[in-house]
């Protein structure tokens, strides 16, 4: 993967850093208040600073154009969710509605995810997991599952690519075999990958007992301003559950 | 040296083997069940999810099992995708309920010694009423409609209310297993014929 090439401990990474415990708390508030519009209505405005973040992160990670593009798909949505919404006849109004609550609400969310998919190291991730005395029963797995996600989707990719070159598809000749050949090379491609990965684990010595890490991991300026800005979405949302 | 042909041999920990294999057929089970993860989003189509996924997940969950021979891997896998549908937006029913009917298959399974296929089809069948999780918050509470009318329009969440009355959660529970136990039947005639050929068995 690109990303733990770039991300040895010598060679200082493009973009803003955070420290991997950040990055899973503001996955989880992202989650819960932009994705899950958690607070309703109240939130509104407070969810908007929320996504600024996602943005930021990737426009500062070099992908300007991309990240200017879809903060302007953002505030155009945004925009028409707030001022001409009322206007329009229902069945317009219901997909500016569903598609306004994915641009809104998946794609701010998908951008943090993919953000700290690329920037997290599986040795950083370990090594804050640590940190925090969470045990080798959910690091060990988690850290398999995030290393191995993209992975397989390239792998899944491929296959499809070449099944269909080979007809077997919904609209090929083999439509009978489809399932079959999908399932079979995905299993027994992402087992293979899954048997190196369970070697190189092991002769890492990981996941029983003390390990040393060189891994940079902890945190800085950046880290407290996402932090506080996320402490400030809970805070809220405990105000307004109080409230009434 | 004595040979110990006790049975505590048996009940050894969880290895960081163990753990590693547990990562890997989560990944290949979210990657199959992503399909209907994605259709979730829209309320309206949460039926349709309830019977999609069970269906679709009997096959990787099949070939978890084929690997489980301890203790504890089902609920931690359980636990993983609880919390990724916790992460994904799905509610907080999801992990208890996930938690809860992992460890339900988790005695089934050893019921059945690890090599029982038969149990392994129910036990895929039990897991899978965890998507039911997905529709809970509707019938727990008002809230959730009411979060649905500001997000969609007040329209769409009489329409969604329309799709789920108050029987449809008996009605989906029961087809989550039943497309579980589909799925798992399925599952396990794909390994028969296939995996033992390819040796992956």
């Amino acid at each position: 993967m690109m990303s733990d090439e770039r991300r040895k401990w010598f060679i200082k990474p493009k973009g803003i850093i955070l420290d991997p415990r950040t990055k899973l708390f503001l996955l989880f508030v992202m989650s819960f208040f932009v994705l899950g519009r958690a607070g309703g209505d109240n939130l509104k405005y407070y969810r908007f600073i929320l996504c600024l973040i996602p943005f930021t992160l990737l426009f500062f990670m070099g992908e300007k154009i991309k990240a200017c593009l879809w903060f302007a798909l953002y505030i155009s949505f945004l925009g028409i969710d707030i001022f001409l919404a009322d206007d329009f006849e229902v069945v317009i109004q219901l997909f500016f509605k569903i598609v306004g609550d994915f641009i809104m609400g998946f794609i701010p969310f998908l951008i943090c995810s993919k953000y700290a998919i690329k920037t997290t190291t599986v040795s950083e991730y370990a090594k804050a997991m640590r940190n925090m005395h969470v045990p080798a029963m959910i690091i060990v797995p988690t850290s398999v599952v995030f290393r191995l996600l993209p992975s397989a989707i390239e792998e899944i990719k491929a296959i499809n690519h070449v099944m269909k070159m080979r007809g077997v598809s919904l609209s090929g000749m083999k439509r009978k075999k489809f399932l079959e050949y999908r399932f079979v090379p995905v299993a027994s491609c992402t087992l293979r990958i899954g048997e190196e990965l369970s070697i190189s684990a092991l002769t890492k010595a990981y996941g029983n007992g003390k390990r040393t890490s060189v891994s940079p991991v902890g945190f800085s300026f950046a880290d407290i301003v996402v932090f506080i800005i996320c402490i400030g979405a809970v805070v809220l949302w405990f105000m307004g559950i109080i409230k009434g | 040296m004595e040979r110990d042909f006790s049975n505590k041999r048996k009940m050894e920990g969880l290895k960081t083997k163990d753990f590693i294999n547990i990562g890997i057929y989560t990944v290949i089970y979210i990657v199959f069940i992503a399909f209907g993860g994605m259709l979730s989003y829209v309320p309206i189509l949460l039926p349709l999810v309830c019977v999609l996924v069970p269906l679709i997940g009997g096959i990787p969950f099949m070939l978890f099992l084929t690997r489980t021979k301890k203790f504890g891997m089902i609920t931690i896998m359980g636990t993983l995708i609880g919390l990724f549908m916790l992460i994904g937006g799905m509610g907080y029913w999801t992990l208890p309920l996930c938690i809860g009917v992992s460890l339900l298959s988790e005695y089934i399974v050893k019921l059945g010694d690890y090599s029982s296929k038969k149990k392994c089809v129910i036990a895929c069948g039990i897991f899978h009423l965890w998507i039911i999780g997905n529709i809970l918050p509707f019938y727990i509470g008002d809230a959730y409609y009411k979060q649905v009318a500001e997000r969609f329009g007040q329209t769409y969440a009489d329409g969604v209310h329309a799709v789920l009355p108050g029987w449809m959660l008996f009605v989906l529970l029961f087809a989550a297993l039943v497309m579980g136990l589909l799925g798992g039947v399925i599952g396990k005639t794909i390994l028969n014929k296939n995996l033992e050929k390819a040796g992956i068995l």
